[in-house]
């Protein structure tokens, strides 16, 4: 056999073959306007987990802002609409990021009084020498450790926990500052709350889109609390929230609220209870909406937020005077 | 991709000479470089690709007309997309095939395969539910053809070899990108986690088809070194589908046992 009869053919397979990779894959999608928008729009409607619980007829927020869009607008105006689709959603968990914005519903805390002022707790109670465990800045006040934590982002070790809860043997109480945290991983959560529980115990049910349509969810499946190995606190706990304490931190308020050792003090957190799923647009934008429900033992769901034991809210007058209304209120439950 | 099976095909014996007929044993391993494109429409519409390293093993039997190869690939490494987005992949397949030569001097052999892969995947830049997984296995024909001829001193055998999967299961990521639905929300246990992530493999749900021509050259009596092309695509239909296409250029050494 002439070994040409062989190179020239096997060439010419080999050559069609690499040709052939990522042809079948088909062109990427279309990066125009009206493509982005359907895609956004037929993404979210298929895999968003609140449309029933918040009324919203997506179909009807579709049809009306997608009358806005045309193929060939600026890519500013059409990041506009796509923002004002998507904040009819009224939901924390959902931004569209672009590489010059990134829009975003805060309606949860910016509509309501802002109950925390750092200021103020830095120079009257956490003072100077306040100890930095980790995360967890502390200081022990009248008695009671005082706790602030400012964002679920930041770890929580096993380490940060025994030195914690070994200084606040004997004491009187425990607060947990959790106002202003926006949320973080649930890792840190469950650490945390795990501190304060000799027992597993139930604080809510998930559940997760499975399907396109409005009902498909998976079943209810149960989110608990475990007790953690080594050094603990079972004496009163008071936690304190505001409408700034989202997602993850709604999660820990919920944690902390089926203890019967806590109280929660301030006002409703602001929710965020869906765990947010991502997903990138033709022209490389990101999006993000929530995917699951959560609901409390009772049944209420925290996307809503959670509710508080003691309404209290930061009085001006007070926060003018260098006084945490709302510490001082959880102080005086201890007494 | 580089590689998956890759070096499976040239692995086999040559099944035009005598010893076609007598019982004999090869191992083989080999590596080679892959250039693979993916798309999964639970992370995005866009196309990602690049370049990924690949190692796999095979073993193959061959008794009278009849042979078995079995073949295992791994490989991993980043695609990315128009936006420069990441997506790091890595899989692991493991393919059987069993062949039947009609008669001594015809160089095709006929036969089956069943194709079992797994694939794993994160995208950069997502915080949850940043990993997908999807599992499938199937089964279809499978044919070889398969010519010996001299160069110079040296014996040559070309070789090409595809599989065209039609029948099965398969387990796509679920709905909301994370692991498959069982896997997730759903635990009750091993066995029912699969069956409710299950899907039939059935042509127009799912389709996976292999090619691998490939050139060896003989090294002595039952060794030699070869050097193959592997093209494989498989898509998944789910809510959101995912489609893989792959091609491999790599090296093999293959020695009788």
């Amino acid at each position: 056999m002439r070994i040409s009869s062989f190179v020239i053919p096997v060439a010419f397979l080999l050559l069609g073959l690499t040709a052939c990779e990522r042809y079948l894959l088909g062109q990427n999608a279309s990066d125009d306007a009206t493509s982005i928008f359907d895609h956004l729009w037929q993404d979210v409607h298929e895999r968003y987990s609140y449309f029933e619980l918040k009324g919203i007829d997506w179909h009807e927020v579709g049809d009306r802002h997608r009358e806005r869009v045309h193929d060939g607008m600026p890519e500013k105006e059409l990041f506009s609409v796509l923002a004002d689709m998507l904040n009819e959603l009224r939901d924390g968990h959902v931004n569209l990021t672009s590489p010059f914005n990134r829009s975003r519903n805060w309606g949860y805390f910016q509509d309501f009084p802002l109950n925390y002022n750092q200021g103020v707790i830095d120079r009257h109670y956490l003072k100077s020498d306040f100890w930095i465990t980790g995360p967890l800045r502390n200081q022990i006040i009248d008695s009671v450790l005082y706790v602030n934590y400012r964002s679920f982002m930041d770890e929580i070790s096993d380490a940060h926990l025994n030195e914690l809860m070994e200084r606040a043997q004997g004491l009187r109480g425990v607060i947990i500052d959790v106002r202003s945290n926006g949320g973080g991983s649930m890792l840190n959560a469950e650490r945390l709350a795990s501190s304060f529980t000799e027992q597993s115990y139930l604080f809510g049910r998930v559940r997760i889109k499975t399907g396109p349509c409005e009902s498909c969810f998976s079943s209810w499946n149960d989110m608990r609390v475990f007790p953690r190995n080594g050094p603990q606190y079972l004496g009163k706990v008071v936690v304190l929230t505001d409408r700034t304490s989202f997602s993850t931190t709604t999660y820990f308020a919920e944690m902390m609220r089926q203890n019967e050792n806590a109280v929660l003090v301030g006002d409703m957190t602001g929710g965020g209870g869906g765990t947010p799923a991502y997903g990138e647009l033709a022209n490389g934008w990101i999006y993000r909406f929530s995917a699951t429900q959560v609901v409390s033992v009772e049944g209420e769901h925290l996307e809503l937020g959670v509710p508080v034991d003691f309404d209290v809210q930061l009085l001006p007058e007070d926060e003018h005077e260098g006084v945490d209304t709302i510490i001082e209120f959880a102080l005086s439950l201890f007494e | 991709m580089y590689s998956l099976i890759l070096v499976s095909l040239v692995v086999s014996g040559s099944p035009s000479s005598e010893a076609t007929l007598t019982e004999s044993r090869m191992i083989s391993v080999g590596g080679g470089l892959l250039s693979a494109h993916q798309v999964d429409r639970g992370y995005s519409p866009l196309i990602f690709s690049g370049r990924q390293g690949s190692a796999n093993a095979t073993y193959s039997k061959l008794r009278g007309h009849r042979e078995r190869v079995w073949a295992l690939e791994y490989s991993s490494g980043t695609l990315q997309n128009r936006h420069g987005r990441n997506l790091e992949c890595w899989s692991l397949s493991w393919l059987g095939l069993f062949l039947y030569q009609p008669h001594e001097e015809s160089p095709f052999s006929w036969g089956w395969s069943n194709s079992n892969n797994i694939n794993r995947r994160t995208i950069d830049d997502f915080l949850n539910y940043t990993g997908r997984t999807d599992y499938f296995t199937s089964f279809g024909p499978a044919a070889k053809y398969s010519l010996s001829f001299g160069f110079g001193k040296h014996e040559l055998t070309f070789q090409v070899l595809g599989h065209l999967q039609l029948l099965g299961f398969y387990i796509p990521s679920s709905h909301v990108s994370s692991m498959p639905r069982g896997f997730g929300y759903e635990q009750n246990g091993f066995g029912n986690a699969v069956l409710n992530s299950a899907f039939l493999f059935h042509p127009g749900s799912a389709i996976n088809f292999g090619l691998r021509p490939g050139l060896k050259l003989k090294l002595g009596e039952n060794n030699s070194v070869g050097l193959s092309y592997l093209y494989d695509y498989s898509s998944l239909s789910h809510v959101h589908s995912s489609q893989r296409s792959r091609g491999s250029l790599g090296l093999s050494l293959t020695m009788g046992i």
